[in-house]
């Protein structure tokens, strides 16, 4: 069938994706954090030397790490409650739904899933300013008497996160539990098992392959984002991304940046290994949601 | 049903109608607030106008951006469209030895934050000498849209019947006769799908582009440096436009799966 001729050319494209824009550029990356930044006439001199300097900055600078911690925490929390949140509509979705109703409802929550990240966080700036939607409302309403300003706090940037992720959670769990027989709640409702009983036993286990994608979807874009605390939190919410763009534009000091990125590769990875591992999945079952 | 049935449904029902509320007043307040006679974008209203769309023509700076984007989504779109079926062929038809690895690598910018794949490509492209701006932007945005190209060519190529192609082969077209007349028209519906999704992940991306763009601009990265220079309708505005494209061509892809997906 597949003519052997044809392998080399095949090869080509693939290989000039895979290694001219993938491999060669992040082993580089790496390369370039194990060096020291010197200026240029000092370069391939003594002090050129492998070394893990920048790695030891980035452990014994507080201001460096904190962020990293807190940006890998609160990546967390928004991961859980995008869970929390889109698993009701997931499961309304898919099962309770029916005909013409579920097609209607599908279209309405892919619809704002097609728009931009900066668009949805420009709408929440909106709202969130001092002069204001919510501040417009509380006043009228008579909950506060001078405007606040909501904006720049860690709160404004995880409540503008969880908005703008929460549909890469809910359409892979929508995906797992739309394949759930609903025989099988039945038969266990029949025996006598109640609402809570089915979900833990029946319902949760089965959606575990799309709430580990939907997961995996949501950290990475959330640990990984720039846009999101650069509108809404200012000064008094930096993310990890902030402080690597500032390596590279501000500072000018690449190698410190590259290794603040590949630790950012790193954990991602190990956060996607981490998954799969504890619900004992493999990537290919992941990717099927 | 009993009385406790009966609440839970309607606690049920009402988080659903909450949650739509949740998804669509924020996009409500950014169009509505593009229409509004008022120097600020925020209520009161001071009265209907389409005065801020009409700023939209009159700034060289966004139109070359929303040009930039459209040129990059169509530079995206042929290379990733290209490249993502070549791989898909490799993948689903040959047995060749390092096929494990290449797959996974293949996949794998699809688990990878968007910053990392601009980060290093930016490190690797000042290496070589290649300056940023929209080729290198065209390239960083191909490096993870070729997957998801890839991963939707490849699940209609597993479902291809062969044996078409061999008969095809049978009434004397070379191989490579075979596979332009028959295996790619009945792959067309995929590859369309493909470009869709490749156009849009182009025209949306922000993490990857933000390294590479240099001195130019896309819309996005227009939009974000507008918001930081200060507030005005017209960021509204652009965003209406925004809005109307990516949607309009969001619902096409899930017309087109939907279809796909009935045929299959």
């Amino acid at each position: 069938m597949a003519p052997r001729r044809a392998l080399p050319w095949l090869l080509v494209p693939p290989l000039l994706w895979i290694g001219g824009l993938l491999v060669v550029p992040q082993l580089r990356m790496l390369e370039l954090s194990f060096r020291r930044k010197l200026p240029l006439a000092q370069l391939g001199g003594p002090e050129d030397v492998y070394t893990a300097e920048n790695y030891l900055r980035f452990a014994e600078n507080p201001l460096y790490w904190k962020v990293f911690v807190k940006t890998v925490l609160s990546a967390v929390v928004i991961t859980a409650v995008a869970f929390l949140i889109a698993f009701p509509i997931a499961y309304f979705l898919a099962k309770v739904a029916r005909g013409r109703w579920a097609t209607r409802l599908f279209l309405a929550i892919v619809v704002p899933f097609w728009v931009n990240e900066i668009v949805r966080t420009f709408a929440w700036l909106l709202i969130l300013t001092e002069q204001g939607v919510l501040n417009q409302m509380l006043v009228a309403l008579g909950f506060v008497q001078t405007p606040v300003s909501y904006l720049y706090t860690e709160g404004a940037v995880i409540l503008g996160m969880a908005y703008a992720y929460m549909l890469f959670m809910l359409f892979p769990l929508y995906a797992s539990l739309e394949n759930l027989d609903f025989s099988l709640v039945e038969a266990a409702q029949d025996l006598g098992a109640g609402w809570t009983r089915v979900l833990r036993h029946i319902i949760l286990p089965h959606c575990v392959p799309g709430a580990v994608a939907g997961s995996i979807m949501v950290f990475m874009l959330a640990v990984g984002t720039y846009v999101v605390p650069a509108m809404l939190g200012g000064k008094g919410a930096i993310w990890f991304v902030q402080l690597i763009y500032a390596r590279f534009y501000d500072a000018l000091n690449w190698n410190l940046g590259s290794a603040f990125a590949f630790s950012l590769l790193v954990l991602s990875l190990g956060f996607v290994a981490g998954m799969l591992r504890l619900f004992r999945l493999s990537m290919g079952r992941v990717l099927q949601t | 049903m009993s009385p406790e049935q009966r609440v839970a449904r309607v606690a049920y029902f009402g988080y659903l109608v909450l949650f739509l509320v949740y998804l669509y007043v924020p996009l409500a307040v950014v169009m509505t607030l593009a229409f509004n006679a008022s120097p600020l974008p925020a209520f009161p209203w001071r009265g209907f106008t389409l005065g801020w769309f009409r700023e939209i023509g009159a700034d060289p700076f966004l139109l070359r951006a929303i040009w930039n984007s459209v040129v990059v989504g169509l530079g995206v779109t042929a290379l990733s469209v290209t490249v993502g079926t070549a791989t898909a062929f490799l993948l689903v038809r040959y047995q060749f030895p390092g096929k494990g690895l290449l797959y996974a690598l293949a996949l794998s910018p699809l688990i990878m934050p968007g910053v990392i794949l601009g980060i290093s490509m930016l490190v690797f492209f000042s290496d070589v000498g290649l300056d940023t701006g929209l080729v290198t932007t065209v390239l960083g945005q191909s490096s993870f849209i070729i997957s998801f190209v890839l991963l939707i060519v490849a699940a209609r190529l597993q479902k291809f019947d062969v044996a078409l192609e061999e008969a095809a082969q049978d009434l004397g077209a070379t191989p490579l006769q075979a596979v332009w007349r028959v295996t790619l028209p009945s792959l067309r519906p995929a590859l369309v799908a493909s470009g869709i999704v490749a156009f849009l992940l182009s025209f949306d991306n922000f993490n990857t582009t933000l390294f590479l763009i240099g001195n130019e601009a896309t819309l996005p990265i227009h939009i974000y440096s507008a918001v930081r220079l200060g507030l005005s309708p017209k960021i509204n505005a652009i965003s209406v436009v925004f809005i109307v494209v990516t949607v309009g061509l969001g619902v096409a892809y899930e017309v087109l799966r939907r279809r796909e997906a009935a045929v299959a």
